[in-house]
């Protein structure tokens, strides 16, 4: 008699474990969709699930956090380190954030959704990890074909103006922040906790600027108004400053 | 240099002009200042050294690192060096995660000493984690700081004067479930996290007690034909001589301290030889000529890096590159659960001394 009990408390927890996961759906192609709100939202609100240091990942310590609001299991990315300038060794969330709203409002959409959160007491930025892509440095390295494409040239290209803005350098080993999804070429740029110096001029190693009319359209039509009401929130008066001073200037050398 | 007698000296100033003179001065004012903010140049080669013993990662597990010193015949029962001529090379990361890196550093000074009297040698290198504490920045990281080693680096009397607080708010509130201990220790946690003046105290004077010691310790050395460094050495870094990695850090260190900005060449760099991991994690075949490239532009022909826990566990398995790289962080301290490991190098033959259970 007690075994039968077992075996059907048995039954029903397989059952129940079969239908859980059987609803949830693994990482569909959030790239392929635009709804970013919603995206926001999942951010926000989905249960957390874990959260582990990455040991392996660099200096601002990101958590790898698993989501899940119950139909679909996401995985994110969040850091909690925050010191601003003018700190000597600047390093903060604030900018992972500052960099997904000027995203927003160049229409750019190469920052996956990020979201200010609190998880476990710390207070940090979450962002959506994208899966099934790789960095721009191994794909170099490999020489891949994906690469030749005329399509991903050119958001390559276009990057550099987002690069600009945010005072990214582009090197060996910030290549490993721009995302190439393995299948739709979606091309992602993360990793911007050191970003926004102060300094006025373009970055480092850029030779050549290059973009689309619709990316030229929206510099052109951000205004200082526009920059200061998005960006005050994260960022000072020096780094927005320095911001102003480096879209100027790309608006000059575009035109030229 | 020219030596001239103060006879000589007094003639060249002499013939002056006050001009000449006042240029003179500030010429001299000058260097003396720039060789204040530079730092001198530290010997970071040695060659014909007969046998080596390399320690990776301690992570404040000061019982297991003097076991391992014993074990290896470096210190006796009494703990006096013990390892006449022979070389020891921590490859850094003695702090944080654990209680006990004061306790580390102090036997480590006392050692330097009495190796040298004996022709031998304690060489501490730099981790990132002493990068972190040099900097005051360790507190920004969960799990950097332990309760122990916050207490071991305040001062003193900052340390009584609040556990006095402590203790007393304890005898007169008995119905705590905690003991003392565990009273203070959680008293001290939440410093960790969330008292500026805490964090303050403990960056002060931890630089003051330690500071200009760690600050003349090296990142990179190389013996006879062996590299040592914390995390590793890649091709963007190979170009560089040993010299100019130590004292480019130095540098941006002394600078930092100083609340200067500073171009950051290597501090807080992902791919720096404080950081950089792909000695460990990239794919051997795949890289395996760029490992050569770099040992070639080295001078050397192997590697000895810590950082990156090995999770093998088969002491064959801590080489990589045939033999080429050495990846000893087998995660001795008790925070990472690993094994007691130490690689000894004696005329030129690698071995690796394991041990896995305690005692
Ligand atoms: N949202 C993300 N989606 C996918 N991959 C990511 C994401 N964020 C970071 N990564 C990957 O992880 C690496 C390390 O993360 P990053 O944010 O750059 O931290 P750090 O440079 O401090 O280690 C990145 O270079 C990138 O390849
Ligand atoms: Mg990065």
């Amino acid at each position: 008699m007690k075994n039968n009990k077992y075996y059907l408390s048995m039954f029903f927890f397989c059952l129940s474990v079969v239908v859980c996961f059987g609803s949830i759906e693994n990482n569909p192609g959030i790239l392929e969709d635009e709804s970013k709100l919603e995206l926001e939202l999942y951010l926000r609100t989905a249960r957390i699930v874990s959260a582990i240091p990455d040991e392996d990942a660099g200096r601002s310590e990101p958590w790898r956090i698993t989501l899940s609001d119950g139909k679909q299991m996401l995985k994110g990315w969040f850091k909690h380190i925050n010191r601003v300038r003018p700190h000597i060794l600047p390093d903060s969330y604030k900018y992972e954030l500052a960099a997904y709203e000027l995203d927003k409002l160049l229409d750019f959409n190469v920052v996956p959704p990020i979201v200010e959160r609190e998880i476990k007491g710390y207070i940090g930025s979450l962002q959506l990890f994208v899966e099934d892509c790789s960095h721009l440095s191994e794909l170099k390295r490999k020489k891949d074909k994906i690469l030749e494409s005329e399509k991903i040239k050119a958001d390559l290209q276009e990057i550099v103006v987002f690069e600009i803005l945010t005072y990214c350098e582009r090197n060996i080993e910030s290549e490993k922040d721009i995302l190439i999804h393995d299948t739709n070429g979606k091309v992602c740029r993360v990793d911007f906790s050191q970003a926004f110096d102060t300094k006025p001029h373009f970055p480092p190693g850029i030779e050549d600027v290059k973009c689309s009319a619709k990316i030229q359209k929206s510099l052109a039509d951000l205004s200082q108004e526009k920059i200061e009401t998005a960006l005050n929130p994260f960022l000072n008066e020096k780094e927005i400053s320095a911001l102003l001073a480096r879209k100027e200037l790309l608006v000059k050398k575009l035109k030229q | 240099m020219v030596q001239y007698t103060k006879k000589e000296r007094s003639f060249i100033l002499k013939g002056m002009t006050s001009y000449q003179k006042r240029v003179l001065s500030f010429v001299i004012f000058f260097i003396a200042a720039l060789s204040l903010l530079y730092p001198a140049k530290k010997q970071c080669i040695w060659n014909g050294v007969e046998k080596i013993v390399s320690v990776a990662d301690i992570h404040g597990d000061y019982d297991k690192f003097e076991l391992i010193l014993k074990k290896t015949g470096l210190i006796d029962e009494e703990l006096n060096w013990s390892g006449g001529k022979i070389h020891l090379v921590q490859t850094g990361d003695i702090m944080d995660r654990g209680p006990d890196a004061r306790k580390v550093f102090d036997l480590l000074i006392r050692l330097e000493e009495e190796a040298e009297a004996v022709g031998g040698k304690v060489h501490v290198l730099l981790g990132n984690h002493e990068e972190a504490n040099i900097l005051g920045v360790a507190f920004d990281r969960v799990g950097y700081v332990t309760s122990g080693q916050l207490v071991s680096f305040l001062p003193e009397k900052y340390r009584e004067k609040l556990e006095n607080q402590v203790r007393e708010n304890f005898s007169n509130n008995s119905n705590s479930s905690f003991s003392i201990d565990k009273e203070l220790k959680s008293f001290w946690a939440d410093k960790i996290r969330n008292d500026r003046k805490t964090r303050d105290e403990y960056n002060k004077n931890f630089k003051k007690l330690y500071g200009k010691w760690l600050l003349s310790k090296n990142v990179v050395i190389k013996i006879n034909d062996i590299i040592f460094v914390h995390g590793g050495i890649n091709k963007s870094f190979s170009s560089w001589s040993l010299e100019e990695i130590n004292m480019r850090t130095r540098y941006e260190f002394i600078q930092l301290g100083m609340g200067k900005r500073v171009n950051l060449l290597i501090t807080y760099q992902s791919n720096s030889p404080l950081w950089y991991r792909g000695l460990i994690n990239n794919d051997e075949e795949e890289y395996k000529e760029e490992v050569d490239k770099i040992l070639e532009d080295l001078e050397a022909n192997y590697i000895v890096v810590g950082h990156t826990v090995r999770t093998e566990g088969n002491p064959a398995k801590l080489s990589r590159f045939n033999g080429k790289v050495w990846g000893m962080d087998t995660g001795i301290s008790r925070y990472y659960r690993g094994y007691m490991s130490a690689l000894i190098i004696d005329q030129g033959a690698f071995k690796v001394w394991e041990m896995k259970d305690e005692k």
